[in-house]
């Protein structure tokens, strides 16, 4: 390595600090999580799965007694399985791992500012670190960098204390929902209410295209 | 040869990964959150990834590029993720730049201070680039395997990159860096 480079190696050393960051506490950490999760009796899923099998048994005579008396059908809303129908597989299995109630409060757009060439999902939990943990968040990514622009719909799970925004407007959904918008020239983003509290975000960013408030309030109503 | 490793426990491959590549890796995952405290928690999440992943690890390949592009994307997925839009974890950053006097800064290298602080302020795309290439020494060819990104694209980033560090600091600082 060259004086001039020893030279930037060490300021950035420097600016991240001289201490080693790695400690003890970071082996111990990882082997302590590992143990545990080695130790884990096996025995409640099994009595977690044989509940749910009787249940489902319970539930579909139920339903069955129940078709016999009534037949006047009800509409029913889409499910997000319809929804995603066209989404990858990959998306679409990540969906069906989630917990019936949070499948129903996802809402997807119809309307993108352009046809979208990659789609993602992800889940967020409170705690990363505990595969039991509640749902935070989901989020649907289209788009991709390859066609200048991002889109990230975001549902929150759960309560979440949100950083402070300074709106640009407010704006009134087809749903009837007050919305707001705020960001800046390289992002903006719209976010309401859903139903039961949870907040619902959708956030436009434009790698080489610009779009306008309008663009995303569009995106928003077509939400279903 | 390093991958000779592999051959040993599951346990004492970690053991390995810590002590030879956890120091640099952190310090890396630091690059991109800024926070003491969320470096330590992505290392963790790094360490399970490559516990759970080692079976796909490809023995022809570099251990040390696969070890770097796990924790990469651990960081990206962090940074996209509505935690990290949500809850701010800048007080550390913060803190790093207020216990900074500006005696201090003159007596450390001032200009190599003044690059690094230029380099980690920029968007992450340009910004891994020059962590990978000037602090970890990569080669062209390592940045591009452990970003998953063209050599070509590679290059126009790193004209890009530097383009935007000559706009932030007057001056072409860094065509003296190999």
């Amino acid at each position: 390595m060259s004086n001039t480079n020893k030279n930037l190696n060490k300021a950035f050393n420097d600016y991240i600090g001289s201490a080693s960051l790695v400690t003890n506490e970071d082996r111990k950490r990882f082997f302590r999580r590992m143990n545990k999760n080695n130790k884990k009796s096996h025995w409640m899923p099994k009595v977690i799965t044989a509940l749910v099998a009787a249940l489902l048994i319970t539930g579909a005579y139920i339903g069955y007694q129940s078709s016999l008396v009534d037949i006047v059908e009800e509409p029913e809303d889409i499910t997000i399985e319809e929804k995603t129908a066209d989404y990858p597989e990959k998306v679409k299995a990540k969906i069906a791992d989630l917990p019936e109630d949070v499948q129903n409060r996802l809402i997807v757009p119809t309307e993108f500012p352009d046809e979208p060439k990659s789609f993602t999902f992800r889940v967020d939990l409170v705690d990363p670190m505990q595969e039991e943990s509640r749902i935070l968040s989901t989020e649907f990514a289209y788009g991709g960098a390859e066609v200048g622009w991002g889109l990230f719909v975001t549902t929150w799970h759960t309560e979440v204390i949100r950083d402070n925004v300074d709106p640009t407007e407010t704006v009134t959904l087809d749903n009837g929902k007050e919305a707001i918008i705020f960001g800046n020239d390289s992002s903006k983003s719209i976010e309401w209410k859903g139903e039961e509290g949870m907040y619902h975000n959708i956030m436009l960013m434009q790698l080489e295209s610009q779009f306008t408030v309008d663009d995303l309030v569009k995106i928003a109503n077509s939400m279903e | 040869m390093e991958n000779v490793i592999l051959t040993k426990s599951k346990d004492e491959i970690i053991d390995y990964v810590i002590d030879q590549y956890g120091e640099q890796i952190k310090r890396v995952i630091f690059t991109y959150v800024k926070s003491y405290t969320q470096t330590d928690d992505l290392f963790q999440e790094f360490l399970i990834n490559v516990y759970q992943r080692l079976e796909q690890f490809e023995a022809n390949s570099s251990l040390k590029t696969w070890l770097y592009r796990i924790a990469i994307n651990k960081c990206k997925d962090y940074l996209r993720s509505p935690i990290h839009r949500l809850f701010k974890y800048n007080e550390e950053v913060k803190s790093i730049h207020v216990a900074k006097s500006a005696e201090q800064l003159a007596m450390e290298n001032e200009q190599e201070m003044i690059i690094v602080e230029a380099i980690l302020s920029l968007p992450t795309k340009y910004r891994e680039i020059f962590v990978l290439r000037f602090y970890q020494s990569f080669s062209v060819r390592q940045v591009s395997d452990a970003l998953r990104i063209n050599e070509s694209t590679l290059k126009t980033r790193i004209m890009r990159g530097k383009k935007k560090l000559q706009q932030k600091l007057g001056g072409e600082y860094l065509e003296q860096y190999e």
